[in-house]
C-alpha cells in the first residue's frame, strides 16, 4: 500500500527536518532515508524534494552549503537551523494530536458514561 | 532496431540537462544538484547490474518529468524569475533606444561626411535617411541570427544570475545610450554649422519624414523577430 499523494505532500517538511535533525544531510540521502523508513512505501518524485529543500531554506528553517565528497562529487548539503528545531517541534506537537485522536477513535475504549 | 550505439552516459546527461536549461523556472544552481542526484541513483543502480543505458532511464523516470519539475521548481524560484523578466524588459527598451540612437549617430555622421563632400541640400536628407535605414537593418541583424541558428537563449538567462556580469552589462547599455543620445543633440548643431543653416534646413525636412516611416518598421521588425521566436519555441517542446 503506497502512502496517498497529499499525506506525502504534507508529512514531507516534518519528514525533512526530522532526518536533518539527525545531522547534516543531502537530497540524496534524505530520500535514501525516507524509503528505507517506510520500507519503500513512501514514494516520492525524488525530483520534487528539492523545491521543498529550497522553501525551507527560503524561510530560515534549514541552511545549505557545497562540500565535496570522499568520492570528488560536489553536493549541496543542508543544516537544520534553530528557526527548524522550533518548527520541528511545533510539527511534531501537531501530528501527535492528530495521531493520538485518530487512535482513541479507532481503538474503540469502552465508553463509561 | 538495426545497430545499437554505444550508450554514453555523459552525452544522455548532458542532453538531460540541456532540457531542463530550456526552462527559466531552474538555476544553474537547481540543475546541479539534480543531476549530481541522478549521477548518484545511476550509480546505485548500476551496481545493481543494470546497464549504463538502463539505469539512466530509471534514474531519469525517479527524478520527474521536466515539465512537472519545472512547474514546482517555478513556485520557488517565481522571484528569480520575475527579476530576469524585468531585466529583459529593461535591456529590451534599452536596447531600442540604442539601436535607434545609435542609427541616428552614425547616420549624422555619414550626413556631415558627405555634406563635408559637397553633397547639399535634398541629396544629403536621402544620404541621411538611407543611412539611418541601413545602420538600423543591421542592429536587427543579432536577432535574425539568433533566430536562424536556435540559439540558446536560456544560457544568456543563466549570465545574469551572475550579478558582475548582470551588473555590467547594464551600467554599458545605460552609459552608451547616454553617450549616444549626447552624439545624436551635438552633431546636427555641428552639420548646420559646416553647412549653413538653408542647406541643413532642406535636409532636415526629408529627414522629418523618415521620423513617421520609423515606428512603422519597427513594429514591422519586431513582429518578425517575435514570429521568428515562436517558431523557435516550437521546436524546443517538441521531443
Amino acid at each position: 500500500m503506497a502512502i496517498k499523494k497529499d499525506l506525502v505532500a504534507a508529512s514531507a517538511t516534518p519528514l525533512i527536518l526530522s532526518i536533518l535533525a539527525d545531522g547534516d544531510s543531502y537530497g540524496y540521502a534524505i530520500i535514501k532515508r525516507v524509503r528505507q523508513l517506510s520500507g519503500g512505501r513512501m514514494e516520492w518524485t525524488d525530483g520534487m524534494l528539492y523545491p521543498v529543500l529550497h522553501r525551507l531554506e527560503r524561510q530560515g528553517l534549514i541552511k545549505s552549503f557545497k562540500r565535496v565528497s570522499e568520492a570528488g562529487r560536489g553536493r549541496r548539503y543542508y543544516r537544520l537551523q534553530k528557526k527548524g528545531s522550533e518548527a520541528l517541534k511545533e510539527h511534531k506537537s501537531q501530528w501527535m494530536l492528530t495521531y493520538s485522536t485518530l487512535r482513541r477513535l479507532w481503538e474503540k475504549e469502552p465508553c463509561l458514561t | 532496431m538495426g545497430e545499437r550505439t554505444m550508450f554514453d552516459l555523459n552525452e544522455q546527461v548532458s542532453k538531460w540537462r540541456h532540457r531542463l536549461d530550456q526552462s527559466e523556472a531552474f538555476g544553474k544552481s537547481d540543475i546541479d544538484e539534480l543531476e549530481s542526484h541522478l549521477r548518484e541513483e545511476v550509480e546505485r543502480l548500476m551496481a545493481l547490474k543494470l546497464s549504463g543505458e538502463e539505469a539512466f532511464w530509471v534514474a531519469e523516470h525517479r527524478v520527474g518529468d521536466t515539465g512537472t519539475l519545472a512547474g514546482e521548481f517555478a513556485k520557488v524560484n517565481w522571484a528569480g524569475m520575475l527579476r530576469r523578466r524585468l531585466f529583459w524588459m529593461a535591456a529590451g527598451v534599452l536596447a531600442y533606444l540604442l539601436a535607434s540612437y545609435f542609427a541616428i549617430a552614425a547616420s549624422q555622421v555619414c550626413v556631415l561626411l558627405a555634406g563635408l563632400n559637397g553633397v547639399r541640400g535634398y541629396g544629403l536628407g536621402a544620404v541621411g535617411v538611407l543611412s539611418n535605414l541601413a545602420i538600423l537593418g543591421l542592429a536587427v541583424l543579432p536577432f535574425c541570427l539568433a533566430c536562424r541558428h536556435n540559439w540558446n537563449i536560456m544560457r544568456f538567462n543563466r549570465w545574469l544570475d551572475n550579478s558582475i556580469i548582470r551588473t555590467t552589462l547594464f551600467v554599458g547599455l545605460i552609459a552608451t545610450v547616454v553617450v549616444l543620445n549626447a552624439a545624436r543633440f551635438f552633431l546636427p548643431a555641428i552639420a548646420a554649422r559646416i553647412m549653413g543653416v538653408q542647406e541643413y534646413g532642406q535636409m532636415a525636412i526629408v529627414w522629418a519624414y523618415l521620423q513617421l516611416l520609423i515606428p512603422v518598421l519597427l513594429a514591422v521588425i519586431l513582429m518578425v523577430v517575435l514570429f521568428k521566436l515562436r517558431a523557435l519555441e516550437s521546436d524546443v517542446v517538441a521531443p
